[in-house]
């Protein structure tokens, strides 16, 4: 049966049209504003870029000299800060690399993963940048496999055995091919035997593992860690990097009850008590019950890597988590913090 | 004899935890290889791990794979029906052994 609509309901009708209408002018018309509202954040910070990027204008950024969070930690994590404060704010910026004198990969995984994880956060940013004009630092940045994730002209170079270094992979789970191809790596640079680098490919999971189960949020969409590997020649050892952008180790351990208490008080200014972010990464390397689950059977695999460690088979064991900076006669604090933790080791 | 060898049967290159955690994991092997075969075995058999062969294996797969049967089954019953073989890391034996009575609900 056909509705009869009275006069009632059209002229409840055509006032619901005429407010719709009204708040749409409102909206998008400036000439209809009656009152100045406010605009949020991320529209101020969209126009911002668009006004920028429409008229070409980046802010410079310039590189330090010493581009590696591993020997210059806290002037890169500052740059970074920079960055990441920047891209917020909706400034698009020129990244120049032109003066970089050394360079290191940890430093490109980091600057990666900070862009995959604005790129996934819908946040818009401009990016252009210059590459380093030293022939070294040029040659590892092309060879890095950075340019497979950021568009611009230069190509890579192949991945294979004859070089000497696996270019920067990315994964989300404990990926054994990986780790397969990091120890077949190994074995034919190092002349090893399968049986010599089994405890590499043990490293290699737990890491993997840690990342995929403890390293970020459980709502974090990105669950990505970072690989590289390369040979040294000179020294006849591998180097290792391993990245994850997640929480770090110091905020995901189980803290004890005191320690709990500890670092409330330590947020207040002035008031110097506190563990140290390095003091966390000992702990959970000796095992002393420290996995997030608070299951005994769990929070084996740092351990493990400590013993490896300890017995001489992995060298250098540099690890970088949040403030902390676990390496051998360092144990304090860096005053910056990284979002993640960074594994450096040698074999 | 029974025997299961981890490199030919399952994987030689063995994984994390848990299945979620990717290919190969510790819980996949205990459900689809290790349980299966300890489930059939008789009153005085014995079943024979043969860990040689494989890339390595990482602590959270032993873990789970050895550790998870010892929680359903309990250590005395795990201990005295598995048996290990590796020549090429004779030391993973006792790792596995240790995690086996170690290994806690």
């Amino acid at each position: 049966m056909k509705k009869v609509k009275n006069k009632i309901w059209l002229d409840r009708h055509a006032r619901n049209k005429f407010r719709k209408e009204l708040k749409r002018r409102y909206r998008y018309d400036e000439k209809y504003y009656p009152i100045y509202i406010e605009q949020s954040k991320t529209t101020k910070r969209k126009k911002r870029l668009q006004y920028k990027l429409s008229r070409n204008k980046y802010d410079p950024l310039i590189a330090p000299e010493n581009f590696s969070l591993y020997s210059n930690t806290e002037e890169t994590l500052s740059f970074f800060y920079d960055i990441e404060k920047k891209f917020k704010h909706g400034d698009p910026i020129y990244f120049d690399m032109k003066n970089i004198k050394v360079l290191t990969i940890d430093t490109i995984m980091y600057f990666l993963a900070i862009l995959k994880r604005l790129k996934h956060a819908r946040i818009e940013y401009g990016v252009k940048g210059s590459i380093p004009s030293e022939k070294n630092c040029k040659d590892l940045l092309k060879a890095s496999g950075f340019f497979k994730y950021v568009n611009s002209g230069y190509k890579n170079k192949d991945l294979s055995y004859e070089s000497d270094m696996i270019q920067i992979s990315i994964g989300q789970n404990a990926n054994p091919y990986s780790a397969k191809n990091i120890c077949d790596f190994t074995m034919s640079k190092l002349n090893l035997k399968r049986a010599a680098i089994r405890s590499l490919y043990d490293v290699m999971i737990e890491l993997m593992s840690n990342t995929k189960q403890h390293a970020y949020d459980i709502r974090d969409t990105i669950r990505d860690w970072y690989i590289f590997v390369r040979y040294i020649f000179e020294k006849k050892s591998i180097r290792f990097i391993f990245l994850d952008t997640g929480e770090g180790i110091p905020t995901t351990v189980k803290r004890t009850g005191f320690e709990y208490i500890k670092s409330i008080v330590a947020n207040v200014p002035l008031i110097p008590v506190g563990t140290k972010h390095t003091e966390y990464i000992t702990s959970a390397l000796k095992g002393e019950l420290r996995s997030s689950t608070g299951e005994l059977h769990r929070g084996k695999g740092l351990p493990k890597i400590y013993s490896f460690y300890k017995n001489g088979y992995i060298k250098k064991l540099t690890i970088i988590s949040n403030s902390g900076y676990f390496a051998e006669g360092i144990d304090n604090d860096i005053d910056n913090s990284l979002n993640g933790t960074i594994y450096y080791w040698e074999i | 004899m029974n025997q299961i060898m981890v490199a030919k049967e399952f994987s030689s290159i063995p994984g994390g935890r848990y299945k979620t955690d990717g290919d190969y994991s510790g819980e996949e092997f205990r459900e689809n290889c290790l349980l299966p075969k300890f489930k059939n075995l008789k009153e005085n058999e014995k079943l024979l791990i043969i860990l040689d062969g494989a890339y390595g294996y990482p602590t959270s797969f032993l873990e789970e794979a050895f550790g998870g049967l010892t929680r359903i089954f309990g250590a005395e019953i795990v201990l005295k029906k598995l048996d290990f073989k590796s020549d090429e890391e004779p030391s993973l034996i006792d790792e596995i052994k240790g995690y086996i009575k170690n290994a806690k609900s």
